[in-house]
């Protein structure tokens, strides 16, 4: 089986990349071995809590529950940047130092950055 | 609703882009600036903007909530985000920068 590993480095809800990377990774999981790596800006999307009701955006938080089988990968370094260690987590996301980060990059067949 | 003149900013990008760091330098330098943060500038109040900056500051409150992010005491939280955005530039504004 081949596996595929989706980088997201940009913030949700400013643009629409973090929807697209996720709805890309959810369609891959059927047929692909898929993590979805959260990187810079992207780990803002790990954050719980989410509520996007008002702006009228789908909850991303949301789709990251309906699809527990999907693995999340979060870069610890960047979550430390950001201040975000003190703030509740979405708790199916799984936290990762550099290495572990680019080792899971490496052995992926290919990487697909949004 | 304000009555003082002052430079009134709007940051929309999240705290590593170069245009955040532009804006905040030139509301560092105004010294008499109020900063509106929206969309993924109110990420900025995780790392407590409010704390190390001299202006007041007003957020969104539909993109708190969208990024489950808690303001603190120093900021203005608005119902009507942009009508009192708009207000603030054309009747007590000095200079009006958005980024």
């Amino acid at each position: 089986m081949k596996s595929v590993f989706y980088l997201l480095d940009t913030a949700p809800y400013g643009s629409e990349k973090a929807f697209g990377a996720l709805n890309a990774a959810a369609v891959s999981l059927c047929e692909m071995d898929v993590t979805l790596g959260l990187y810079r800006d992207g780990v803002y999307l790990a954050v719980a809590g989410q509520d996007s009701r008002k702006l009228g955006l789908p909850n991303l938080a949301d789709i990251l529950y309906a699809y527990g089988e999907l693995r999340v990968l979060v870069h610890e370094p960047s979550l430390m940047e950001r201040h975000l260690f003190g703030e509740i987590l979405i708790e199916t996301l799984e936290l990762a130092d550099e290495e572990e980060f680019f080792e899971a990059m490496e052995s992926s067949d290919c990487v697909i950055s949004f | 609703m304000k009555q003082e003149k002052l430079d009134v900013f709007l940051l929309t990008k999240p705290p590593f882009s170069s245009r955040s760091e532009l804006c905040l330098k030139l509301a560092a330098r105004s010294g008499k600036a109020r900063l509106y943060l929206a969309g993924d500038g109110v990420y900025h109040l995780l790392g407590g903007v409010e704390e190390f900056s001299k202006c007041e500051i007003y957020a969104c409150k539909e993109d708190l909530e969208a990024r489950a992010i808690k303001a603190g005491k120093k900021v203005t939280v608005l119902d009507n985000f942009y009508s009192d955005f708009i207000e603030d530039i054309m009747e007590h504004c000095r200079h009006e920068y958005t980024y």
